[in-house]
């Protein structure tokens, strides 16, 4: 893990954070605050001209911020 | 206004003619392969032959835009839904539901809400949403609801033609 790569739960994700999770890379454009009425978890958007991608989390999960 | 204003794009190459969903009453489903509701392909099945005959049909939207759980090809996908779960209704290729470049067959399904009044984005895979013979959406179903609900299996029997 690089210097800029760091280790966060995913409850500290914020828009605009890339991240690195489950084998896959997504720039977050937004929060879910709940999944699926599930409100110990999150979802996070990648809303962009390339892709839309929803990834959900447990709130406590690790998450690799790497930008 | 109609839900199949235009025919759509077959998992198996060609095109779903809008003609034949026309008159009908659809479930459309975004499935994928790897997601924990897969099994849901199960319920949907046993819909598609407890009332195919009665003017019903589901109609699978493949869609790798949750999680990337629908990472394979046309083949692939095929190939699961039959040898896994004995699937018998159609299927469109993969299409997107979500974002810029969503579906134009998701822009008009989209707009309706679930029975909490809720309209907006696709949350998940296995989102179902029921049209009408008219072509009108007539109920939204978020993932967790099972497709053989009561709620479900209501809707449908209320807009068999």
């Amino acid at each position: 893990m690089s210097e800029a790569e760091q280790t966060v739960k995913a409850s500290e994700v914020r828009a605009g954070d890339r991240i690195r999770a489950r084998g896959l890379e997504l720039t977050v454009s937004r929060v879910e605050d709940t999944f699926l009425g599930r409100d110990e978890m999150v979802a996070f958007v990648e809303d962009s001209d390339e892709r839309w991608l929803k990834l959900p989390a447990l709130r406590d999960a690790e998450i690799e911020r790497i930008g | 206004m109609t839900v199949f204003d235009k025919d759509l794009p077959a998992l198996a190459g060609g095109v779903l003619p809008a003609a034949d969903l026309e008159g009908r009453a659809v479930l459309v489903v975004n499935v994928a392969s790897k997601c924990g509701l897969t099994s849901q392909y199960e319920g949907l099945e046993r819909l598609q032959k407890r009332y195919g005959d009665r003017g019903f049909t589901v109609l699978g939207v493949p869609s790798n835009q949750f999680a990337e759980q629908e990472p394979g090809d046309a083949e692939e996908i095929q190939s699961f839904c039959r040898l896994t779960y004995g699937t018998t209704f159609p299927l469109t290729e993969k299409l997107e539901v979500n974002g810029r470049r969503r579906h134009s067959l998701y822009e008009h399904l989209i707009d309706a809400p679930d029975a909490d009044g809720v309209a907006g984005d696709v949350d998940w895979n296995f989102e179902k949403f029921l049209v009408a013979p008219s072509g009108a959406v007539a109920a939204r179903f978020r993932p967790q609801v099972d497709p053989e609900s009561d709620q479900i299996v209501a809707a449908i029997e209320a807009n068999l033609p």
